[in-house]
């Protein structure tokens, strides 16, 4: 009785060992087909980039695509792009830590900056580029739930009562920063301003704050799945959700407002020889104009105004500024983020 | 007669049934709505958004990873199992909680201890940085991290069925004459035998969702480094949820058929156990 | 000497486990280890088998020095008391391991395996495994398996200890017989004196490490040469007492208010010296009649009897106060003309001159003087 059972136990033993190990062997194959010899083309040349996390579909949908086919038309050869896109401040992390990036698209000078001080590059290589390494722009705008409830139309009616904000978060988002003097900005560039406008502003604000997220992308997520009545984001990423038919907002165009500048940064230590001349043809071509065409065409305003007309979802802002206005990246994160945001704001929010 | 079986098999079936209105908004809704989200635009979308390259290679890539980390912790696990269990030596219950502790950390901090360890700045890195050899935001980085976070599982698999592996088994086979590995092979591997492949396909499971220590350590890089965990993280993070969840589910239902088989060699391992 | 031990002693910390042990076991011959738990016994079987290495002392093999020699290396047959059955192998995989990893080629170990299943009496049982089998099948399994590779010394650890009691006794002769059928040279370990007595060629009385007493049974049982060995071997009643004299064929001591014991036989004690006299229950007999002269006796009271079945069991009230327990026989009792005591009743006990152990007094060595 006893020696019956175990020997049907080892029967349905067997066949269930006979399947298990050709389900493992059926994926152990799969898995290291294409590592085979003869399962595996020719390995294409490859750029390695890091970005922040707005410019991922521009250039992995567009701007890639269209370097990828005159590279090819110029050389015959095939090139890809082996990329990784996360918050700007995430992303100057990753290369401070030694990723194998061999470009890198900031969201703002300020990650740059850090990337020199660092030593991952030498000194402040993207100065040096075209347009001091500016490669596009997107002003910030706010956007609200379809038919404007909170009858939100300039960033001062942020600050009312009530209103729930999501924000990238500032240590990890470019794009956070950005809003950060896009507030600030709007508030102090008023006529009657006076000098504690922009303080009391972002004390507004952010008292409003209930969800922030790491990366300009994850935060529009997070408002897309319905949380909050506004959000503050690039112009780009409002015009790309709406036509990729996301839920459905509005954008306000603010009074005043920054146009963000979106740096690259050539990462030379991480670049062979071999690539040099790869790498420098991806660069050049991203200021050229075919290449600028397509950010416009992605929702970014071109460093070349003139081809701004081509796309008409733009919208007209009355006063648009610039870090510049504030003295370049460096004076303002020291006087706004650090001295107002972080040292007075944030601490005025929880004593 | 047949109303009163009936009441008593539905009053046999209510605890159950409590456990899963528990369990629905905890567990069982979110797990649903990945499949919901999955197919959502229908099979053929669903099977178009798993055949991209990025996908595959994720899925390839996580598979691979598990292997080897399934492998080399097999081996680790066994080694430290026996070596805790069968010798005595003193701080030898201290290294066993501390081999455990991965368990507990956050994975995260896995991940930034062996960037701190292993990146440039770190000691070994500043020693292999001059030699050329980078560990991290490489496969072999994503390797050591899957390593140390799983190891823990394999450990405590093998451990109890050494502790309880009475000595007398392997003195029995050194008096008849076999040497210590041929009782090893012969005496010790065999008992071990449902629980090495319990250990091993715990530690493939859990290498196969990890993402807290991979994210600090892969640079997620597609084509490159990028596993299917963060793949499905970057896919969230960009909005394209039904991607996300498509990769999700196939995970989901990897992890299904891993934690059956997981139960079945755990039960027949007990059983035998009894018989024994 | 198939296997001489020489003074071989064992720590573990400051606990001394076994302490300068010495046996010599003859060529086929079956050595009984007799002690209670924790008394050494099974640590000096370990040593032996090579699985604990001696402090100090040596184990010789058919005069090779075998003392630190791995266990793999001895090849001495090893039953342990839970039998180690390897659970995942068949009672044939058991049986034939020690010649797989001999490298004996398969028709040889399947002839050796089919003879030791005959041997032990498990023919057919080849196919089964552990689970399936009875304690006793599984204690014939270790045996076989432990002879299988021909080893020089078979040791057995407490074989006999998770069988139950009637199995046991059926067990114990079956063991006997294989063993001298087989000639192996074999030492067995137990806390069983009735199993000790049984099966032994020669037995070692083993007490805190050391060895009390090696010899014959008989010769253990009645002339146990220390009071542990006569206490733990069967019952005995003791006395302190003192010699009156010794010189003789004869010797007289006197115990509690004078009452003088004789002894035949010389001993070496000298006259006043302080002895422990004992005498065991079986050998008292209960009579109302006063003593021949050629016997020893002491009258007391019966304060308890205890109806046993088969025997009666007496306690005795001296005068000293002591109790003394004595059996009768319940045969000697005919319905109606021999009556049993009865309570309170004056009695007699009644032994011979040529019974008794006389033992030096460790506890009171002090000899006064003459008195």
């Amino acid at each position: 009785m006893m020696a019956n059972s175990s020997l049907l136990c080892s029967r349905y033993g067997l066949l269930l060992r006979i399947a298990l190990s050709s389900l493992i062997l059926a994926l152990i194959i799969w898995t290291v087909w294409p590592l085979l010899p003869f399962g595996r083309s020719r390995r294409p040349q490859t750029i390695v980039l890091y970005g922040f996390s707005i410019i991922e579909p521009a250039i992995t949908k567009s701007v890639f695509p269209a370097f990828q086919k005159k590279w090819m038309a110029q050389t015959g050869q095939e090139v890809e792009m082996i990329a990784s896109f996360a918050g700007s401040g995430t992303v100057t992390n990753q290369l401070i830590m030694g990723v194998p990036a061999e470009l890198a698209i900031l969201s703002t000078g300020l990650d740059a900056a850090r990337l020199s001080e660092s030593g991952t590059i030498n000194g402040e290589t993207w100065k040096l580029l075209p347009y001091g390494g500016v490669i596009n722009r997107s002003p910030f705008v706010i956007l609200v739930r379809p038919g404007n409830p909170k009858k939100i139309h300039d960033f001062s009616d942020l600050t009312r009562p009530g209103i729930r904000i999501v924000h990238p978060d500032p240590f990890t988002s470019g794009a956070a920063n950005w809003a950060i003097i896009a507030e600030y900005g709007s508030a102090v560039r008023q006529p009657d301003a006076d000098p504690d406008a922009g303080r009391s502003m972002l004390l507004g604000i952010w008292r409003n704050v209930v969800a922030q997220a790491g990366s300009g992308r994850a935060v529009r997520t997070q408002f897309d799945n319905g949380f909050g009545d506004a959000l503050i984001t690039y112009e780009q990423d409002a015009l790309w959700s709406h036509s990729h038919g996301s839920a459905p907002f509005e954008i306000i165009y603010p009074h005043s407002t920054i146009l963000s500048e979106h740096t690259l940064v050539v990462i030379d230590r991480n670049i062979s020889e071999k690539r040099k001349e790869l790498v420098q043809a991806f660069v050049d071509f991203l200021w050229s104009e075919e290449a600028q065409r397509l950010f416009v065409e992605n929702g970014f305003r071109s460093v070349d105004e003139k081809l701004n007309s081509a796309n008409r979802s733009f919208g007209y802002i009355a006063d648009p500024f610039f870090i510049g206005d504030f003295g370049g990246w460096q004076q303002a994160k020291r006087t706004i983020i650090d001295e107002i945001w972080k040292n007075r704001v944030l601490k005025e929010l929880r004593p | 007669m047949n109303k009163e079986t009936y009441r008593k098999r539905v009053s046999g079936m209510l605890p159950a049934g409590f456990l899963i209105l528990v369990m629905l908004p905890l567990l069982l809704l979110p797990l649903a709505s990945v499949f919901i989200y999955a197919l959502k635009g229908g099979l053929p979308k669903f099977a178009s958004y798993l055949v991209t390259r990025d996908v595959l290679f994720a899925l390839r890539f996580s598979v691979i990873i598990a292997f080897v980390t399934a492998g080399i912790n097999t081996v680790l696990g066994t080694y430290a199992a026996y070596v805790l269990s069968k010798t005595r030596f003193p701080g030898r219950e201290q290294l066993s909680i501390i081999l455990s502790l991965p368990v507990a950390i956050p994975n995260v901090v896995v991940g930034t201890s062996l960037l701190l360890l292993w990146g440039p700045i770190g000691l070994f890195g500043q020693i292999l940085g001059p030699l050329g050899i980078q560990p991290m935001f490489t496969a072999a980085g994503v390797l050591l991290a899957h390593i140390f976070v799983t190891f823990p599982y394999m450990l405590g698999t093998i451990k109890p069925v050494l502790d309880d592996l009475q000595t007398t088994y392997e003195e029995a086979a050194y008096t008849i004459g076999a040497s210590r590995w041929q009782a090893f092979r012969y005496i010790i591997f065999p008992a071990l035998k449902g629980g090495l492949l319990t250990g091993a396909l715990l530690t493939f499971a859990h290498s196969l969702g990890e993402f807290g220590a991979t994210v600090m350590v892969s640079g997620n890089l597609r084509l490159r480094t990028q596993t299917a965990p963060l793949y499905i993280f970057s896919q969230f993070e960009g909005g394209n949820i039904e991607a996300a969840n498509s990769v999700a589910a196939i995970l989901a239902v990897v992890s299904f058929i891993l934690f059956s088989l997981i139960l079945y060699f755990a039960g027949r391992t007990r059983i035998k156990e009894e018989r024994r | 000497m198939a296997m001489v031990i020489e003074q071989i002693s064992k720590r573990y910390g400051e606990l001394c486990v076994v302490d300068r042990a010495s046996l010599d076991v003859s060529d086929g011959e079956l050595v009984v280890l007799l002690g209670s738990s924790g008394s050494g016994k099974s640590t000096i079987l370990r040593m032996i088998a090579g699985l604990a290495v001696p402090d100090e002392g040596r184990i010789l093999l058919n005069g090779r020095d075998i003392t630190r020699l791995p266990p793999q290396q001895r090849g001495m047959g090893f039953v342990f008391q839970n039998y180690s059955i390897f659970p995942h192998m068949t009672v044939a995989e058991n049986i034939e391991f020690g010649l797989k990893i001999r490298n004996v080629p398969v028709s040889q170990r399947q002839a050796r395996r089919e003879y030791l299943l005959g041997l032990v009496d498990l023919y057919g049982m080849g196919p089964r495994y552990s689970s399936q089998l009875s304690g006793g099948q599984q204690q014939r399994v270790a045996l076989a398996r432990s002879l299988a590779y021909e080893p020089p010394v078979l040791l057995l650890d407490e074989p006999f200890g998770a069988i139950d009691a009637k199995t046991r006794i059926q067990l114990r002769q079956s063991l006997k017989k294989i063993v001298k059928e087989v000639g192996v040279t074999t030492m067995m370990v137990t806390h069983d004196q009735e199993e000790a007595f049984e099966l032994a060629d020669r037995v070692a009385i083993v007490n805190k490490g050391c060895i009390e007493q090696y010899g014959f049974p008989n010769d253990v049982y009645y002339s146990p040469s220390t009071q542990f060995t006569a206490d733990f071997v069967g019952d005995i009643n003791f006395f302190e007492g003192s010699v009156l004299d010794s010189s003789g064929e004869c010797c007289e001591i006197e115990l509690f208010e004078g009452i003088p014991v004789y002894r035949r036989g010389r001993y070496p004690f000298q006259q006043g010296q302080r002895v422990l006299y004992g005498v065991r229950p079986e050998q008292i007999r209960v009579s109302l009649l006063e003593p021949e002269n050629y016997e020893n006796g002491i009258n007391g009271t019966i304060e308890k009897s205890m109806f046993l079945g088969d025997i009666t069991r007496y306690s005795i009230r001296l005068a000293d106060n002591r109790l003394l327990d004595v059996q009768v026989l319940n045969y000697l009792f005919i319905d109606g003309m021999v009556m049993p005591y009865e309570l309170n009743e004056k009695v007699w006990l009644i032994w011979s001159q040529g019974s008794g152990i006389i033992l030096a007094d460790e506890a009171h060595p002090a000899f006064v003087s003459n008195l």
